[in-house]
């Protein structure tokens, strides 16, 4: 019994040794890990709504706040363009729509109009990808009679189709998605 | 030769003439240095007088008529090393004498054998027979567990499969590699663990909390993967092993080699490659879920009676994609995916494997050391390295897209060590310690935040097992274990999440610095002390034993838990951990009737369980990310304050004639809150049923035919949210069934093997025969598309 407790004690000695040499191999302490700013977050859309006579106007949604109103004129058509942000810093606002545009042929924006008489189609200055198929970017806005609704604006990546008439039909996966309100007056 | 044989004419003729006392006896009994049990029927010869006797049930012998002198004892058995050993007479007392048993390698039965070493002495065990094991070494280890009573598994899609016993995973449930504990396996549902079927020899589930060896936070059961123990002969052991699968246009090739030598030194390695592309459904292509496999093991030790030692590497790779249509954006995305009966993204058949995809590498180096003191004690000693390093890569834009989304390196060091006593006055026990030092560290150039933090985590156990068996017929057993857990986190904290959750209050002082990105970094340090046990006892029958089992657990919430912080990409859920989350206890209890009547051999299992603070991943107050205009569902852990399970296991077989045999293993599950809420993701009734045709014993030719009948999930909670569709110019808002559980469905299988030059076994299987189309309920990627369909496989295997 002795010998076996001192067998067992150089034994576990030794192995414990080995064991404490391993950790302090490995840092007890670990250094302050550093902290990641995120550049890929779409936390920010504009649309620049630039009617027939030439007036202009933003309409901006920020993460996290009210989606504003849009209002149109009636019989009459404008030209949208839509920008994609990350303004997660205030003092370095990244422009998430080059990217889009670089990478044409995997983003189609998508539109979708429910109740305002209004219909949208591609403008002839926009964007398009290998293949010739515009990708929304860039859109005229048919607006007829007074009336209101929802506009619905997706910005999808790497759809499996670009044609198509409903979310659905397009596949791939959304990577933004809101409703703006409309009125037309 | 001859010398010796004129030796022993010598002796005989100097008996005879001087008639000396010869009415000595020699009483000895053998027993299994292993086990320290009696092994039965041992052929002992005295090769002096060539006098034979087969040792009784409680492994005695008795030789009368032996005079007094020195003689050679020759010690055979079909499933040991046969051993010589000098006795000198006369001996006064019972003699004992030890040897070495090896694993019966034919186990074909449900119900564990005696030959097989068991974990625990009174613990509901049942194991995956060798057929079993080569059956699915093509396959993942959770496909493979799945065939046990009890055990279901849940998936990610086709190739990432991860083990459930009695309805729970994660961390309530161990998986131990020769000795050690997976780590990885914490990581989440989408994790699957990082062992290969093919370097496994013996894979086993003890049900419950009775393995406290491994750990007192288990409430399901600890799943066991043991490598074989090896004679001490000359032998090579060799198979190659090649297969074709249509599912996935897939091959794979599996070698495997062992060298052992009389003098006891082994070594050997195994390693496969399993390549797969695009599987299918029987109506649409499943868009990248192909998968690519590598797995490489070397081992190296030495066996002696009395010492044992073992160096082993492993090395495991996966890279599996994730179903293209699971990447979704928005909650959108999910809502019309559950509508749509198809996945909306279908892409043409491909071997490649594209974002959205997981690459996980496993190193596992150990050493272990078991030495058999002269007392009869066993003293063994186990150390572990792993280092468990998990990619994902994401759809992302430009120069991100080549990037991982997630970077985790998670090394553990594992010391472990047991000492058992030899059997005395009925009483046995054991003790043991282990330490565990853990470091996680989380990838910042993702460019991502953090899903864990960066972590140390210093674990220390001991335990204290003590069994009494009075009598062959009766094994108690009781355990002990006290655990404790350290953890040192480096967390950032987005400040209006940190204020939103109230941390501001009760963690203030945890604060170390604010960031330039608007988060605070805080240094969280945990502590937790856990006490478990556990008491069981096996009462044999005729035919059969009873086992009961009480088990009390406490397990620590671990980093996940805790510290969650992210975006799950396929269910566009956001997953919080919370600071607050205490230990969750439970106490848990099976009863276990095995039995074989004629030709039937059944063992029934029934278990209850009752869990306090039981952790649980559920929608927040919200539901949805309210910051992102409710792209994101939002799922936070919170604590049940009172969880309930129990259900019931049942394996059969019976053998019709000689060339029928029947199995079939059930089991059923229900793990409802007090107040009778359901939880999540709890396997619905299922049951698997074999039937196997061997015309004759001596031909090599087998059939069989399998079914699998998994039930509806009714017990469901409601996690359903509302929805606006956009349709033909309106918009409509609909309940989303996020909830409801998919259809039934019965799969049936057929394979036929046969072996042929002698040396080459060949198979044939149909998977899902019918092409049947269904949806699994434990599969998280159920939402978007349906099950893989008929699948053949033919495998040739080439043992050497």
């Amino acid at each position: 019994m002795k010998n076996f407790i001192q067998s067992t004690y150089i034994h576990i000695s030794r192995i414990a040794i080995v064991f404490a040499l391993t950790l302090l191999l490995i840092q007890c302490k670990k250094d302050t890990p550093e902290e990641i700013n995120e550049e890929e977050v779409i936390n920010r859309v504009t649309l620049t709504v630039t009617t027939a006579n030439g007036s202009s106007n933003d309409y901006t949604w920020n993460e996290g706040d009210a989606i504003p109103s849009i209002t149109l004129a009636a019989n009459t058509t404008s030209n949208v363009s839509v920008h994609f942000y990350d303004a997660s810093d205030a003092s370095d606002i990244e422009d998430i729509t080059e990217e889009v545009i670089e990478e044409a042929d995997e983003h189609l924006v998508f539109y979708q109009v429910s109740s305002a008489s209004l219909s949208i189609s591609a403008a002839s200055n926009d964007v398009v990808d290998a293949d010739g198929i515009s990708i929304n970017l860039k859109t005229e806005w048919a607006a007829a009679g007074v009336s209101s609704g929802v506009v619905r604006v997706y910005l999808i990546h790497e759809p499996t189709s670009k044609t198509g008439i409903s979310r659905g039909d397009l596949g791939g996966s959304t990577d933004l998605e809101l409703d703006f309100p409309v009125t037309i007056q | 030769m001859f010398k010796r044989l004129l030796l022993f004419c010598a002796i005989c003729f100097f008996q005879g003439l001087y008639s000396q006392k010869c009415d000595y006896e020699l009483f000895g009994e053998v027993f299994d240095i292993h086990e320290n049990l009696a092994l039965e029927q041992v052929m002992v010869t005295v090769v002096e007088t060539n006098q034979q006797l087969s040792t009784t049930a409680e492994g005695k012998f008795l030789f009368r008529n032996l005079c007094k002198g020195q003689y050679t004892l020759l010690f055979e058995h079909p499933d040991c090393v046969s051993v010589t050993q000098k006795q000198t007479l006369p001996v006064t007392s019972l003699k004992r004498y030890f040897l070495e048993h090896h694993i019966n390698e034919l186990e074909e039965i449900i119900v564990s054998e005696t030959s097989q070493k068991n974990t625990t002495k009174t613990g509901i065990e049942r194991r995956l027979t060798d057929r079993e094991i080569k059956r699915f070494r093509a396959q993942n280890l959770g496909d493979a567990l799945a065939q046990l009573s009890g055990v279901s598994s849940i998936k990610t899609g086709n190739a990432i499969v991860k083990p459930m016993v009695h309805g729970v995973t994660g961390s309530r449930l161990a998986i131990v590699n020769d000795g050690i504990r997976l780590q990885d396996h914490e990581w989440g549902a989408d994790h699957a663990p990082s062992i290969d079927v093919n370097g496994a020899d013996q894979v086993q589930l003890i049900k419950g909390a009775s393995a406290l060896k491994y750990g007192g936070d288990v409430l399901g059961g600890v799943l066991e993967i043991t490598p074989k123990g090896y004679r001490l002969k000359d032998s090579l052991m060799a198979a190659i092993t090649t297969g074709y699968s249509s599912q996935g246009q897939g091959g794979y090739f599996l070698t495997n080699l062992t060298k052992t030598y009389s003098s006891g030194v082994f070594f050997g390695g195994a390693s496969s490659i399993k390549n797969a592309g695009d599987f299918s459904h029987p109506d649409y292509a499943l868009s990248n879920t192909g998968n690519r496999e590598q797995h490489a093991q070397v081992f190296f030790g030495r066996n002696k009676i009395t010492k044992k030692w073992r160096i082993d590497y492993r090395f495991y790779q996966k890279e599996a994609g994730i179903l293209s249509s699971a990447h979704i954006g928005t909650v959108g995305d999910l809502a019309r995916a559950i509508e749509s009966d198809r996945p909306l993204s279908t892409l043409p058949w491909t071997s490649k494997i594209k974002n959205p995809r997981q690459q996980t590498t496993h190193h596992n180096v150990s050493f272990k050391y078991d030495r058999r003191l002269e007392n009869q004690a066993k003293w063994d000693l186990l150390y572990t390295y792993q280092a468990n390093n998990r990619k994902e890569f994401d759809i992302r834009r430009g120069e991100y897209n080549d990037r991982a989304a997630l970077d985790i390196l998670l090394q553990s060091h594992d010391l472990v060590t047991n000492y058992q006593t030899a059997a005395k006055n009925n009483f046995q026990w054991s003790t043991g310690f282990s330490a565990q030092l853990q470091d996680n560290f989380s990838d910042p150039s993702t460019g991502v935040r953090r899903l864990i933090p960066d972590y140390l985590r210093y674990k220390f156990g001991l335990y204290w097992i003590n069994q009494y068996v009075p009598s062959n017929d009766f094994t108690a057993e009781l355990g002990l274990r006290f655990d404790y857990d350290y953890l040192d986190a480096q967390k950032f904290y987005k400040i209006d999440v940190w204020n939103d959750r109230g941390y501001d209050n009760d963690f203030l002082q945890t604060i170390v610095a604010t960031g330039n990105a608007g988060n605070y970094l805080t240094r969280q340090l945990k502590k937790f002390a856990n006490f478990s046990a556990s008491a069981g006892v096996k009462q044999k029958l005729d035919k059969g034993s009873v086992r009961v089992n009480l088990g009390y657990i406490t397990r620590a919430p671990n980093p996940a838990e805790l510290f969650s912080d992210g975006l799950h990409h396929a269910l566009a859920t956001i997953e919080l951990g919370d600071l607050r989350l205490t230990q969750e206890r439970g106490l848990k209890a099976l009863i276990s009737i095995e039995k074989q009547a004629g030709v039937f051999t059944y063992a029934l299992t029934g278990h209850y369980s009752s869990i306090a603070d039981y952790i649980v991943l559920q929608p927040g107050e919200a539901g949805f990310d309210q910051a992102r205009n409710s792209a994101f569902l939002v799922r936070e852990y919170v604590q049940l304050p009172r969880v309930n399970t129990q259900g019931i296991d049942l394996d059969l077989s019976y053998q019709i004639s000689s060339q029928f045999q029947y199995k079939t293993t059930a089991s059923w599950v229900s793990i409802k809150t007090a107040e009778g809420t359901p939880l999540i993701d709890v396997p619905p009734l299922n049951v698997h049923q074999e039937l196997q045709f061997r015309p004759t014993k001596e031909k090599p030719l087998r059939l069989s035919l399998r079914s699998q009948f998994v039930a509806q999930q009714k017990q469901v909670p409601d996690f359903n949210f509302e929805y606006n569709f956009f349709e033909d110019g309106n918009i409509n808002s609909r309940l989303v069934d996020i909830s409801t559980a998919p259809k039934a469905y019965h799969l049936m299988d057929f394979s036929i093997e046969t072996k042929v030059w002698d040396k080459v076994d060949i198979s044939l299987t149909a998977e899902n025969i019918f092409n049947i189309d269904y949806r699994n309920y434990l599969n998280r990627l159920r939402y978007f598309a349906g099950e893989t369909g008929r699948n053949l496989r033919l495998e040739l295997s080439y043992i050497f």
